[in-house]
């Protein structure tokens, strides 16, 4: 791992990272990663891959109205809103 | 009250020996003498918990209330709490108020339990030592300059050191039973799907669990059930009814139950490590258990597999901090693309950063198979060697931890040695196991702790033993000196 890979992530993540976090990252990626490279000697190619500890199935429910409209309550904690919009920065010029 | 179990407390509070507002009461007032030394809670709502108690006090007489109405608890700063900031001990929330209330925050409300606080933790929950945290670190009760464990060592330390009875607690990868053996308490991480995750901010979906710190098996037992139980909110809450779990535990009969070692574990530990297993498991064939060694290969590769899959599914659950709905936005954004990167920068701490950059990684083009794939086969095969290990025992006895508490300072600039203590832990997330960690010793004065893990929804019997234990012993009943 070199620093145009911890770039590379950080642009993939939309991370802001400054030098020094750029740094410290590349130093210390290349141990996770050497941590987790372990994974290639266990032997279970023949294994199904395990998405959900218990095997359960999606549930379901009746495709039926439950909630109220709570738009004004819910956008207590935005940063910017504007007649129930969320403010950005201009997308389309 | 210090010494009062939760049942204590229910019946003092029936019987009209003590009033929800003096119990409340006196653990603020242990909050207010203490907690700066501790930096247990990072938020105490004086005001809120004295009117909940008040509450309490005035329902006392009606016929329907709640075993624990009226008992103060101590909540795990990452449970929405309506109305209460919840921060995740982030950057990222350090001014989120929620608008709605987790589903674990609405049943201890419903059941009349007092809210003294939000505890502390490390940052998203990510973290074994409490260090991560925006607010500071938290410090182990017992000795000054140790970590409390962590995520859930804001609630661990708080209960430690007598400043709430019990505790809320998450454990992703061992966060509610590290901090509970580093602290001498008892700690409960349900079977996945047992409590729901509704407003439990999430951190690894597939792992990610509420569960209760508190001193005792018995006290245990009774929190879990108040929280306990299936959510149509929670797509992964599974619709099995709540056991009592309380009265299910007592007079626990272990005569032919079968107690599993796992071969190949102690070998991690040093003696004095070891002595607690040991002991523990002379008790349970005095008890009249059958101990059995069993073999499980594949833990060797549980460390690389949990955090393969728990930084990958972080990368995906926190990339809904964006800056545009709630959470920290940075100021005067030049575009979108500005707008995400410089708030998730600025709101995120080093730890956090680098499991969302790891968990980028596994998931990205061209390492998806050889990672995250292979992580998920991985835990395919933990699983099954716990299923075939539960046909052959009621209980697996392991350590908890492989140390007692380290200092502070000490791991936390080597993130690979952090996740290696995660050893005994992160298999039971990945197979999704109820595991309790109980109190089983001091060694060089500070907590030593052994761990029972049990079959899936098998609470009560996981319970039921670490009682027997307790029945014998009073590790769980110590406390640390200096907090009169």
């Amino acid at each position: 791992m070199n620093k145009n890979d911890v770039h590379k992530l950080a642009r993939l993540a939309a991370l802001n990272l400054d030098a020094e976090e750029i740094q410290g990252v590349e130093n210390t990626l290349a141990d996770i990663m050497a941590l987790m490279d372990q994974l290639q000697n266990a032997p279970v190619d023949d294994d199904a891959p395990m998405a959900h500890p218990l095997g359960v199935k999606q549930t379901l429910r009746a495709d039926a109205v439950r909630e109220e409209d709570r738009r004004k309550a819910m956008q207590t904690a935005a940063p910017s809103v504007s007649d129930g919009l969320y403010k950005v920065p201009t997308v389309i010029k | 009250m210090l010494d009062w179990s939760l049942a204590d407390m229910a019946r003092a509070l029936r019987d009209g020996d003590a009033s929800s507002v003096e119990l409340t009461r006196f653990f603020l007032e242990r909050i207010d003498r203490h907690n700066a030394r501790i930096n247990g809670f990072i938020r105490v709502e004086a005001d809120a918990a004295l009117a909940a108690a008040e509450r309490a006090d005035k329902n006392r007489n009606n016929s329907n209330i709640n075993k624990l109405s009226g008992i103060p608890y101590a909540h795990k700063d990452i449970f929405c709490t309506r109305g209460v900031a919840t921060t995740c001990a982030s950057e990222m929330l350090r001014d989120f108020v929620p608008p709605y209330d987790a589903t674990v925050s609405a049943r201890l409300n419903d059941a009349g339990m007092v809210m003294l606080g939000k505890t502390n933790m490390d940052e998203f929950a990510m973290g074994s030592s409490t260090e991560t945290g925006c607010f500071g670190p938290t410090v182990n009760p017992w000795r000054e300059g140790v970590v409390a464990g962590g995520s859930s060592g804001g609630s661990a330390a708080a209960v430690a050191a007598g400043l709430a009875p019990c505790a809320t607690a998450t454990d992703t990868g061992g966060s509610i039973r590290q901090p509970a053996a580093f602290c001498g308490l008892t700690g409960v991480k349900p079977t996945y799907g047992r409590v729901s995750r509704y407003g439990m901010i999430a951190f690894a979906s597939s792992l990610d669990q509420g569960g209760v710190i508190a001193r005792s098996a018995e006290d245990c037992a009774l929190l879990l059930r108040a929280i306990a139980g299936y959510d149509d909110k929670d797509p992964t809450s599974v619709n099995l009814d709540v056991p009592d779990y309380a009265a299910e535990i007592q007079s626990p009969d272990l005569r032919k139950k079968r107690v599993g070692l796992i071969k190949g574990l102690t070998e991690r530990l040093d003696a004095r490590a070891a002595e607690p297993l040991e002991r523990a498991a002379e008790f349970y064939a005095d008890a009249g258990c059958e101990i059995k060694t069993l073999e499980m290969p594949s833990l060797e590769w549980s460390i690389p597999a949990y955090y393969v899959i728990a930084t990958a599914e972080c990368s995906s659950n926190l990339s809904r901090y964006d800056g545009v709905r709630y959470g920290r936005r940075c100021d005067a954004p030049k575009s979108l693309e500005d707008l995400y990167a410089r708030s998730r920068g600025e709101g995120f701490g080093p730890e956090t950063k680098r499991r969302i950059l790891v968990g980028t990684h596994v998931l990205s083009a061209g390492y998806y198979d050889a990672y995250y794939q292979k992580a998920q086969r991985v835990r395919g095969r933990i699983s099954r060697d716990f299923a075939a290990a539960f046909a052959e025992a009621d209980v697996l006895l392991t350590p908890t931890t492989p140390t007692t508490p380290f200092r502070l300072g000490e791991k936390i600039n080597d993130p690979v040695e952090m996740y290696l203590s995660d050893f005994f832990t992160v298999p039971v997330n990945l197979a999704g196991l109820p595991a309790v960690s109980v109190p089983a010793g001091l060694d060089d004065g500070l907590p030593r702790a052994f761990q029972l893990i049990g079959g899936h929804f098998e609470e009560s019997q996981l319970l039921a033993f670490a009682h027997a234990w307790q029945l014998d012993t009073d590790w769980h009943a110590r406390k640390p000196g200096g907090f009169q």
